[in-house]
């Protein structure tokens, strides 16, 4: 409990951070298109975090009630709308191209 | 009880949109043909208009989520009247065992506009610009199944996943910052900021980074720079009724959720945000027009101009940003119609001429059009005249209230830096205009002085009359500018009616609180 106690906000967010930029860096890296997607549902749980590190009770003098909570729930289940979309455009895309290696996309430019 | 009639009435012309979108779905399944559904989504866009008319003469006192004001208004109207006119471009266009889910679909996307239009809650907003985004993966893919379409496709997806989550990351820092979700109001996120000042340290701090990140989240929506690249490339590979919608409906969502959140929601980085918008304007619109002149491709040449517009609107932004009142609001406003009706007119007249064999897609297919389709050619005309801002068409109006506006910024203001700053963008946003007519007056002249080719173009019904419609309505905004002016004067002053109130409390709590202390 002691160890608890010294535990703040900004610990969260670092945390949040490092998530929100390790699926930034997972978005522009990997080719499989399944794998940006991944990268995708790391970015939006970064925002996730803080969002409920901001809500929270126990890191605030000031309750806030449940909306931070909330948010976070409405995210989620915009993720997995998201998600639900991406498969149907992946296989789209590998009806066209036979693979769903996003660097193959590079027809249109000009 | 929560959910009471009252919820359902202050809702009812989106619900409206949507309970009526879900039975296309299933009835689609039964009824096919195209005009059956087509008349039945022109006949719910009525009946939705309809309900927004009638909520305006009732009282509108409830707060919470959702805002009364007038601006809410003039959006809904416009998604409105945008989502009759493009049902009527992909009715026509899109393949027919799949035009119900089309026009459904659509009916989803501008039912996520209009509450954009309304939202006072940063949930609300975030899930409304969803309902924006989602639909247009779908409508996308639903466009053409080919090589192209699934590429552009795929490249949308991601960098819009991308941009949304950046706003998210936003949005929770301006969460965490003002410990509300509400935007505007008693105890909402305007009047926590309003005291609040960046330099104390501590949550305060973290204002600036929020704003940067909601500014370059919202972005993508307007196609604006930092997230404007995915722009030619995915207009190239959509229809051009699907460019068009790409083109019009997402900006307008991104512009308003731009307004409501970091102009008026945000008080204390005002000086902060007009620095960073207005860098951005300059940027965008500079490479938006230069990047058009050598562009063959018209869906690539408008995706440009779309980029360029996105510069322009910026100006009015970063004008309402630094100066209250200034009419910055308003001149984005009646830019953003004037820029949705010109880009709609030229869209459908390239989907009115093409057929199921072949699409019009690049500069020279128009040579000679004058000839050939005299009627299309004189609609593009109009419309390429109005985005180039020669009087006395629409666009004119349009940039003259945007330039204005910052002109008066820089003789009004107090201090050098900022009519400096405001200065070159004034002239910045001329020099743009000026290169700007260069690309324009090209399409023009492909049309009106080259010879005319054999081509056989497609007789799309619907997507003539929608053509000729913004046509009109281009050429009539330009005569008769004052309407439109007095509905976005009155939006404008009526959205920020609830920060002046608010402003207005706090100074008299602050006064009262003086006065306990001795």
């Amino acid at each position: 409990m002691i160890a608890l106690v010294s535990v703040s906000v900004s610990h969260y967010l670092v945390v949040g951070a490092i998530l929100f930029v390790t699926g930034v860096i997972c978005m522009a890296t990997k080719r499989n298109s399944l794998g940006v997607l991944m990268g995708v549902e790391l970015v939006l749980n970064g925002a996730n975090l803080n969002f409920i590190a901001f809500g929270s009770s126990y890191l605030r003098a000031n309750s806030l009630g449940l909306d931070g909570q909330l948010m976070s729930l409405f995210v989620i289940v915009l993720a997995a709308a998201e998600a639900a979309v991406a498969l149907a455009i992946a296989l789209n895309f590998y009806n066209n191209h036979s693979t769903i290696d996003v660097d193959q996309a590079s027809d249109l430019k000009g | 009880m929560y959910v009471d009639l009252d919820t359902i009435k202050l809702l009812w012309p989106e619900l409206v949109l949507v309970l009526l979108a879900t039975w296309i779905y299933i009835g689609g399944t039964i009824q096919q043909g195209r005009w059956w559904w087509g008349l039945f989504a022109l006949a719910a866009y009525g009946v939705s208009g309809h309900a927004v008319a009638v909520g305006i003469v009732e009282a509108n006192t409830v707060s919470g989520p959702l805002t009364p004001d007038s601006l809410g208004y003039v959006v809904r109207f416009t998604a409105i009247v945008l989502g009759a006119l493009f049902t009527l471009v992909l009715t026509a266009s899109a393949r027919k065992e799949l035009a119900s889910e089309t026009i459904a679909t659509l009916m989803l996307l501008i039912c996520g506009v209009m509450l954009v239009g309304r939202a006072n809650d940063l949930v609300f907003l975030f899930v409304s610009l969803e309902l924006v985004s989602i639909p247009t993966y779908v409508l996308l893919y639903l466009g053409r199944r080919d090589r192209a379409t699934s590429e552009a496709t795929v490249k949308y997806f991601f960098l819009s996943v991308l941009s949304s989550a950046v706003l998210l990351y936003g949005l929770t820092m301006l969460y965490g910052v003002a410990g509300t979700t509400t935007l505007v109001g008693p105890g909402s996120i305007q009047s926590e900021l309003q005291s609040l000042s960046v330099d104390a340290g501590g949550l305060g701090s973290l204002t600036p980074v929020a704003l940067v990140l909601i500014i370059a989240g919202l972005g993508f929506k307007m196609a604006a720079v930092p997230f404007h690249f995915y722009a030619p490339d995915v207009y190239q590979g959509a229809t051009n009724a699907n460019a068009g919608l790409l083109a019009v409906v997402p900006k307008v969502a991104g512009v308003i959720a731009l307004i409501r959140v970091a102009v008026i929601a945000m008080p204390n980085v005002a000086e902060f945000a007009w620095h960073v918008t207005l860098v951005l304007a300059l940027v965008t619109m500079t490479i938006g027009n230069v990047c058009a002149l050598w562009q063959q491709n018209l869906r690539r040449l408008m995706a440009y101009s779309s980029i360029a517009h996105a510069g322009y609107m910026l100006i009015g932004v970063a004008v309402a940003m630094a100066m209250e009142a200034s009419g910055g609001i308003s001149g984005t406003l009646f830019y953003l119609l004037v820029y949705a009706f010109g880009s709609l007119g030229m869209f459908a007249a390239l989907a009115s001429l093409g057929s199921d064999e072949q699409e019009v897609s690049r500069l020279e297919q128009l040579s000679g059009l004058a000839r050939s389709r005299p009627f299309v050619a004189g609609a593009i005309a109009v419309c390429m005249f109005s985005l180039a801002g020669i009087p006395p068409l629409a666009g004119f109006w349009g940039k003259f209230t945007l330039f204005t506006g910052a002109v008066r910024v820089a003789t009004d203001s107090g201090g050098q830096a900022t009519s400096v700053w405001f200065a070159v963008l004034a002239v910045g946003g001329a020099i743009n205009a000026a290169i700007a007519a260069v690309y324009y007056l090209r399409v023009v002249a492909v049309m009106y002085f080259q010879p005319s080719r054999e081509a056989n173009f497609g007789t799309n019904v619907g997507a003539r009359v929608v053509m000729l419609f913004a046509a009109v309505l281009v050429v009539a905004l330009g005569i008769f500018p004052r309407s439109i002016f007095n509905a976005t004067e009155h939006a404008e002053s009526s959205a920020l009616r609830e920060k002046v109130a608010a402003q207005t409390i706090q100074r008299l709590e602050a006064i009262a609180t003086s006065q306990q202390v001795p």
